[in-house]
C-alpha cells in the first residue's frame, strides 16, 4: 500500500497526539494520581505507535512503544508519578515532536540519537515493574505440585498447570495412555506480531470443539504472553479432520498436526503453503487498484499549501471583480447590473465560506503554552500557575501561525520579570504562586487576547532612564511623556537588550518583535502596568487576514491603504479646532487630547497645506493610544488582499505590505505602529 | 449485496488506512462497503444498532469507551456479531481479554491489507456457512 499519501495526516495527527501527551503530563505534575491523564496519556501514545509503525517509522514507533508500556505500568498502580517520572515522560514528548518534525523536514530519523532516552524510559519501566513482579511471585505460596492437577475435569474448564521443569513428564502422567484424546501439535506462523494471542485463539477454538484435557503450555501461561515455538493441545470429543480443518482457517497458522493416542508419529498436515495462497493473490489486487478510500468519513484533511491557494484566488477574484465593476459601471445595461450582483453574491458568498475553513481555534496555540511557563517556572525556581480562557475562540490560521512567538515572548517576560519570586510575594502579601491569566474573547470582528501578571507591574522611572540612556527618547521627551507612552516605550526598537530576547525556534524576539508582528497582523497592542499590582498586555486582532478591508486614502495622487480594523473614524476639522503644544499637534476630541500628525509629513512627501482651513483627519488605533492622521482626501473602502513584499522593499519600516488594485496600482498598507 | 464494514478507530488515519484496505475489493461476489466509521466505543454501539454491520474493525484502545467494551455491548445486542480487534504490539492480553469477550479475531497494526483481508474472509466464510 502506498504510505506516502497518509504522510501528511500522520503528521497533523501526531502533533495532536503529542500535544495531548504534554498536555497530560502537565496535569500529572499537578495531581499525580489523576486517573484520566494517565489513561489518556496512555492512548496518546498508543496512537503515535500504531501510526508511526504503519508509516514505518520505527524509530517514532519504538519511543511510543516504550513510552506507552511506562504509562501502562502507571496505569497499573506500579509505578508512582514523581516529577522524575514526569521529566522522563516530557524528554520523550519533546524527542517525538522533533522526530514528527523531523518526517515533515524528511530528515532521515536514523540519525536522531535517541538511545539515552529509550534507557531512562526502560529503566523506570523496568525497575518498578521488576519489583512489582518479586512481589506478585511472594504473594502466592502455593505453587501447586504436577500431581495435584484438577485438569482430568469436565469439558470447557482450564486446567490450572504451574510451569514445571520438565512438562512432559507430567502431560504422559495425567494423560494415560489408551485414552481416546487427540494430541494435536500447532505453531503460529514466524511473521506474526502477537503469537501467544494467536495461540490462545486456537486453543479457544479447540476448547469450542470438544474437550479440552490439556495443553502445554497451559492456557493460563499462553495467556500471560508465554508461547515460544509450539503449543501441544490434548482434545477428547472430536474428529481430527475437524480440528484440522478448524485450525488451518485460522489465520497466520504454521505447522499442524493432530496424532491418534496410539500412533507414535504426528503427521504434519501443511497449512502455511495451501493457506497464504489466496492472501497473495489479494495483495496484488489491491496493489492494482489504489482508488480513494471508501467515501464515508465525515470530514477530510486538507494541506494548508491548497487552502491558501483557495483565499488567494478567491481575493484575486475579489480584486478582479472590483475591475470589472468600475469598467461596466454606468454601461446603462440592466442586465449587466444583474449580472454584476449575482457575481457579487457569489463571490461574497465564496468568500466567506472559504474563509470559515481557514477559522482555527487558538487553542493550537496556546496547548503548548503551560509547558512553556512550567519549565521557565523552573528554571527561575518561581511558583507560577498559568490558567487559559477561551481558548476555543476561533481565528485565522494565519493569524494563529503567527501569533505564537509573541505569546510565548510576553508570558516569558511575566514569569522573568513580571512577577516576583516567593520570597518578593511573600513580602507584599501576596500568594507564593504566580498567577498569570491568558484569557481571549472576542468583541464584533475583533479577537481580543489578554495577558494578565499579578507582579509587580513595570517600573516607570526604570523604563524612562533606560529609554534614555539608549537614546530612545530624549531627556526632555522622558519628562512629558504620559504614562501610558512611557509603558509602550518597551516595544520601541532597540529598547529591548540582548538578555531580554526571548530564543524562540532559533531567533530572537523582543518587544518590539511582538509589536511590529501585532501590527502586521493589522491589529494593535496596549500595555496597562500598575505598580505592585502587575501588568495586562492586550492584543487587538482582526479575525482574518488574507482578504481584509482597507480604508484607502491620498495625498497628491499617492494612494495609502490603512487596515479597516485600526480605523476608529474618519472626521473634518477646522484649522482653529488644531492646538500646538511643544512642536506637537493636538486635537480635543471628547474631552481627551489627541496627538495630530500630518501623513506627508511623516512620509516626507512635500505639500502645500497653508491654505487650507479644513482637514480630513482619519483616526487611528495606535500602541495605547487614538492618533489623528491628516490626509487630503479619503477615497472609500476596499477588499484587499495583502501581498507580501520581498528584499529590499520589505525594509521600508513605515509600510507593512502591498496590495494591488483591481485597476492594477499598487497601493503601500501603512504600517501604523511604526509610523509615529 | 454488499458486505458492510463498520471501521471504529479513534484516529482518522487508521480509519482512512483500514477503508482503504477494503476499497475495491469482494467477498465472494460482494463488494465491501463501508457504511460507517466510529471514533469511540459509544458511537460504535450506536452505528453498531444503526447499521447492523457484516463485519466490524474495532480498536482497543479509544477515548470516551474502550473497544473491549464496545465489544461486549455489541455482543450483548447481537451475540452473532462479527468484530475484529485492531491490536498493536505488546497487547497480547487484551487481545485474549477480547477474544474471551467474543472477538471474532483480531488483527495487528501496522495492517498488512492481505493479512487483513485473509482473517476478515475466513471469518465471513465461517459464519456464512462457505
Amino acid at each position: 500500500m502506498d504510505m506516502s499519501k497518509y504522510r501528511d495526516l500522520f503528521i497533523s495527527e501526531s502533533r495532536e497526539h503529542v500535544q495531548g501527551m504534554s498536555t497530560c503530563i502537565l496535569v500529572l505534575e499537578k495531581e499525580p494520581a489523576s486517573e484520566q491523564s494517565i489513561n489518556e496519556l496512555f492512548r496518546h501514545a498508543h496512537s503515535v505507535k500504531g501510526m508511526s509503525a504503519s508509516m514505518g517509522y520505527s524509530k517514532i514507533a519504538e519511543l511510543s512503544h516504550h513510552l506507552e508500556d511506562m504509562m501502562d505500568v502507571v496505569r497499573k498502580g506500579q509505578l508512582a508519578v514523581s516529577s522524575s517520572v514526569t521529566d522522563i515522560l516530557l524528554e520523550g514528548v519533546d524527542a517525538l515532536e522533533n522526530m514528527v518534525d523531523g518526517v515533515e523536514q524528511d530528515k532521515n530519523l536514523e540519525e536522531i540519537d535517541i538511545s539515552s532516552l529509550l534507557l531512562k524510559v526502560l529503566n523506570a519501566t523496568e525497575g518498578k515493574v521488576g519489583a512489582a513482579a518479586v512481589k506478585e511471585e511472594q504473594a502466592d505460596p502455593d505453587p501447586k505440585p504436577g500431581s495435584a492437577s484438577p485438569s482430568a475435569e469436565a469439558a470447557g474448564d482450564r486446567p490450572e498447570v504451574k510451569p514445571q521443569p520438565d512438562p512432559v513428564h507430567i502431560d504422559k502422567e495425567f494423560h494415560p495412555v489408551g485414552g481416546n484424546d487427540l494430541e494435536v501439535r500447532f505453531e503460529i506462523a514466524p511473521d506474526s506480531l502477537v503469537p501467544a494471542a494467536r495461540a490462545y485463539l486456537a486453543v479457544k477454538k479447540l476448547e469450542s470443539l470438544g474437550q479440552l484435557h490439556h495443553t502445554d503450555p497451559s492456557v493460563e501461561e499462553i495467556k500471560a504472553g508465554n508461547y515460544t515455538d509450539h503449543v501441544t493441545a490434548w482434545v477428547g470429543g472430536v474428529k481430527k479432520d475437524e480440528i484440522l480443518k478448524t485450525l488451518q482457517s485460522l489465520a497466520e497458522m504454521g505447522q499442524i498436526s493432530v496424532s491418534e493416542p496410539d500412533s507414535e508419529i504426528a503427521q504434519p498436515e501443511n497449512s502455511v503453503g495451501e493457506v497464504s495462497k489466496p492472501v497473495d493473490q489479494i495483495v496484488v489486487k489491491s496493489k492494482k487498484d489504489s482508488g480513494p478510500p471508501a467515501g464515508s468519513a465525515k470530514t477530510v484533511r486538507i494541506s494548508t499549501v491548497l487552502l491558501d491557494t483557495f483565499i488567494n484566488l478567491v481575493g484575486e477574484l475579489i480584486v478582479t471583480k472590483s475591475r470589472l465593476n468600475d469598467l461596466l459601471t454606468g454601461s446603462g445595461s440592466r442586465d449587466v447590473d444583474q449580472v454584476l450582483t449575482r457575481v457579487d453574491h457569489l463571490i461574497s458568498g465564496l468568500h466567506s465560506e472559504v474563509m470559515k475553513v481557514r477559522m482555527m481555534p487558538l487553542e493550537t496555540v496556546t496547548q503548548r503554552l503551560p509547558r512553556v511557563v512550567r519549565d521557565l517556572a523552573l528554571k527561575r525556581k518561581k511558583k507560577v500557575s498559568l490558567e487559559v480562557i477561551g481558548a476555543d475562540i476561533e481565528l485565522d490560521r494565519a493569524i494563529l501561525e503567527e501569533l505564537g512567538d509573541p505569546l510565548i515572548h510576553i508570558l516569558r517576560n511575566a514569569v522573568d520579570h513580571g512577577l516576583e519570586d516567593t520570597e518578593g510575594r511573600g513580602a507584599s502579601g501576596k500568594d507564593a504562586t504566580g498567577r498569570i491569566v491568558l484569557r481571549a474573547f472576542r468583541e464584533r470582528d475583533m479577537v481580543y487576547v489578554e495577558i494578565i501578571d499579578d507582579g509587580r507591574g513595570m517600573d516607570l522611572e526604570a523604563i524612562k532612564t533606560k529609554a534614555v540612556e539608549k537614546g530612545v527618547i530624549s531627556r526632555d521627551q522622558a519628562t512629558i511623556i504620559t504614562d501610558e507612552e512611557t509603558v509602550i516605550l518597551v516595544c520601541r526598537p532597540g529598547f529591548s537588550t540582548a538578555a531580554e530576547v526571548t530564543d524562540v525556534s532559533g531567533r530572537g524576539v523582543g518587544m518590539d518583535v511582538v509589536q511590529s508582528t501585532v501590527d502586521s497582523l493589522g491589529g494593535s497592542l496596549s500595555i496597562e502596568s500598575h505598580t505592585g499590582e502587575g501588568t495586562t498586555f492586550t492584543l487587538r486582532l482582526p479575525l482574518t487576514v488574507a482578504i481584509v478591508k482597507m480604508l484607502l486614502v491620498s495625498l497628491l495622487d499617492h494612494t495609502f491603504a490603512v487596515p479597516i480594523t485600526r480605523v476608529a473614524r474618519t472626521i473634518r476639522i477646522t484649522r482653529e479646532e488644531l492646538n500646538e503644544s511643544q512642536g506637537r499637534q493636538y486635537l480635543n476630541l471628547d474631552e481627551e487630547l489627541v496627538s495630530v500628525f500630518d501623513l506627508g509629513e511623516l512620509l516626507k512627501i512635500e505639500r502645500h497645506t497653508d491654505g487650507r482651513s479644513v482637514f480630513n483627519v482619519v483616526l487611528v488605533e495606535a500602541t495605547n493610544r487614538t492618533v489623528g492622521l491628516v490626509v487630503d482626501s479619503v477615497v472609500g473602502q476596499v477588499d484587499i488582499v495583502v501581498k507580501p513584499v520581498c528584499y529590499p522593499i520589505q525594509y521600508l519600516k513605515r509600510y507593512s505590505g502591498m496590495t494591488v488594485l483591481g485597476d492594477g496600482r499598487i497601493v503601500p498598507i501603512l504600517d501604523l505602529g511604526n509610523l509615529f | 449485496m454488499a458486505v458492510k464494514v463498520l471501521i471504529v478507530d479513534d484516529a482518522m488515519f487508521m480509519r482512512n488506512m483500514i477503508a482503504e484496505i477494503f476499497n475495491g475489493k469482494k467477498f465472494k461476489e460482494e463488494d465491501f462497503q463501508v457504511v460507517a466509521e466510529a471514533e469511540n466505543g459509544i458511537e460504535a454501539v450506536e452505528k453498531y444498532k444503526e447499521h447492523n454491520p457484516d463485519i466490524v474493525t474495532m480498536d482497543i484502545v479509544m477515548p470516551e469507551m474502550t473497544g473491549i467494551e464496545a465489544l461486549k455491548e455489541i455482543m450483548g445486542l447481537d451475540s452473532g456479531a462479527n468484530v475484529i480487534m485492531c491490536s498493536a504490539l505488546g497487547q497480547d492480553s487484551l487481545v485474549m481479554e477480547a477474544l474471551d469477550a467474543g472477538a471474532k479475531d483480531f488483527i495487528v497494526k501496522p495492517f498488512q491489507p492481505g493479512k487483513v483481508l485473509d482473517v476478515v474472509t475466513r471469518i465471513l466464510d465461517e459464519t456464512r456457512g462457505g
